[in-house]
């Protein structure tokens, strides 16, 4: 009498699982951006007040435009740190992902890394335009327009990779210790700003300097994302295949470590 | 099918281990009406959310081979600062309903009127929960979870609650908790105690709340 439902084909379960994913990324849209709140204007306002910063400095240091080889000063830190910005956001966010949407893990089709993917996608694609916008009004000052727009958004979604895997990591963490995750998460995303290359490129290190900040993920991102910025001008030093070997480790491992956190997930 | 093969659950706090589901078995077929009888504390509410697949075991197995409802008689299925039309929109979503139809028929029978289009936070506990009752019965279940629903919401919408639940026994499980017999004699066809973390099925309603009473 009563038919039980036919076990699910992969495809199917992975077009639900999408479908899951969208509508989440929707409903985050809704209540961060929300009918009456302006959440992402902010996502614009911060680069846009260290572009105040770097005006400033610039003015007083009188009025030179240009970093070492010549790379616009405006246009190198802007980026820089709404690239950074990407890392920053998804991972100190992480460990509140279960307690931030409890709510929707009351509906079974709802996993939390679909949660932690939808936010993920959603602050990728935000940075992504944020970059475009600022791109856009760099040309327009300057008229230096990017080397090559596809290298830059392919490093946006490296980026928003890696801090997806790291999430999901400080995540799972949270979950066995709650206490302590909180303290670490912190220092370790302001720890992070050194290796980062926001501030510097590889090149001007000495030798000795490079071979360790280059064993850090985040520098091969940066200067991967300046080669498509300012294109052949000065050596970019990265290694792709390095860098998509951490991209594969961090997700691997955080995918883990997520299964080996659920008994204790608790809302 | 939902399926419970050897479920175990247990919170540390304060360093100190707490046991509260020590070895649950248990299959629910549709068609089936269950109510799981327990004293304040027993685990109820773990073994709810359990089912509904928020929490997750320690140790055991659960299988869930038919859609399952959000466990009824919490808040927590919709959002404060949305309102009842995006929650309504986002709920079809997820279950893959039509929005358009889903937000009718959750406004018409929900009877909350223009305020639909207001944030969530807003209404009453007893519009909330005709709000969930109405999103539950839109996406139309194989299962429903309900922890002591009837309590909120007026007398008559209670009654029309029972009414709903009752007119889809037939082709849906309901697994009711509650801690009152009243509620569980109404609804259900079989009744299950949980105590010490353990469930005892009984598939005669007045020999489980003799049993019940003891306690």
């Amino acid at each position: 009498m009563h038919s039980f439902p036919k076990e699910i084909s992969f495809f199917s379960a992975l077009r639900a699982r999408n479908r899951v994913i969208a509508a989440l990324m929707l409903r985050e849209l809704h209540t961060r951006f929300g009918r009456e709140n302006l959440g992402y204007v902010w996502l614009f306002v911060e680069p846009a007040l260290l572009g105040l910063g770097v005006a400033a400095w610039q003015w007083a240091m009188g009025g030179d435009a240009s970093m070492p080889g010549g790379l616009n000063k405006f246009s190198f830190f802007l980026i820089g740190y709404i690239l950074f910005y990407l890392f920053r956001t998804l991972v100190s966010r992480s460990p509140h992902g279960v307690a931030a949407n409890f709510q929707l893990l009351y509906h079974s089709k709802v996993t939390i890394e679909a949660v932690m993917w939808a936010r993920s996608l959603l602050d990728g694609a935000a940075v992504l335009i944020c970059i475009g916008v600022f791109v856009l009004v760099i040309g327009g000052i300057y008229g230096e327009w990017p080397h090559d727009p596809l290298q830059m958004a392919f490093a946006a979604i490296l980026m928003m990779l890696l801090a997806h895997g790291t999430g999901l990591i400080f995540l799972s963490a949270t979950a066995i210790s709650p206490g302590l995750t909180d303290r670490v998460v912190h220092p370790f995303t302001y720890l992070s700003i050194p290796f980062s290359g926001m501030f510097f490129m590889v090149w001007w290190l000495p030798s000795s300097f490079q071979e360790i900040v280059l064993l850090f993920p985040l520098i091969h991102i940066m200067e991967f994302m300046r080669e498509g910025q300012f294109g052949y001008g000065v050596p970019f030093i990265y290694d792709l295949s390095y860098l998509i070997q951490w991209v594969v480790a961090v997700n691997f491992l955080g995918f883990c470590a997520l299964r080996a956190a659920r008994p204790h997930l608790e809302t | 099918m939902l399926q419970l093969e050897g479920v175990r659950k247990s919170f540390k706090k304060n360093g100190l281990t707490r046991e509260v589901l020590c070895g649950v078995d248990a299959t629910f077929l549709p068609g089936d009406a269950v109510g799981i009888l327990g004293r304040n504390g027993a685990g109820k509410s773990t073994l709810i959310r359990i089912l509904a697949g928020v929490e997750h075991p320690t140790s055991g197995r659960v299988r869930r081979e038919m859609s399952i409802s959000w466990p009824m008689g919490y808040d927590a299925a919709v959002h404060g600062t949305l309102s009842g039309a995006d929650n309504t929109r986002f709920i079809a979503r997820i279950y893959d309903r039509p929005t358009g139809w889903m937000e009718g028929f959750v406004q018409e029978f929900s009877e909350i009127g223009e305020e639909f289009w207001q944030p969530v936070k807003t209404y009453s506990a007893g519009m909330k929960a005709r709000l969930i009752f109405a999103l539950s019965m839109a996406v139309d279940f194989d299962c429903y979870l309900i922890d002591e629903i009837i309590a909120a919401g007026d007398a008559r919408f209670a009654e029309r609650c029972r009414q709903s639940l009752l007119a889809r026994r037939s082709r849906s499980a309901l697994i009711l908790v509650s801690h009152q017999i009243d509620t569980v004699r109404s609804l259900c066809s079989h009744a299950a105690i949980l105590q010490e973390g353990r469930l005892t099925f009984h598939e005669d309603l007045d020999q489980a709340f003799a049993e019940y009473q003891q306690l």
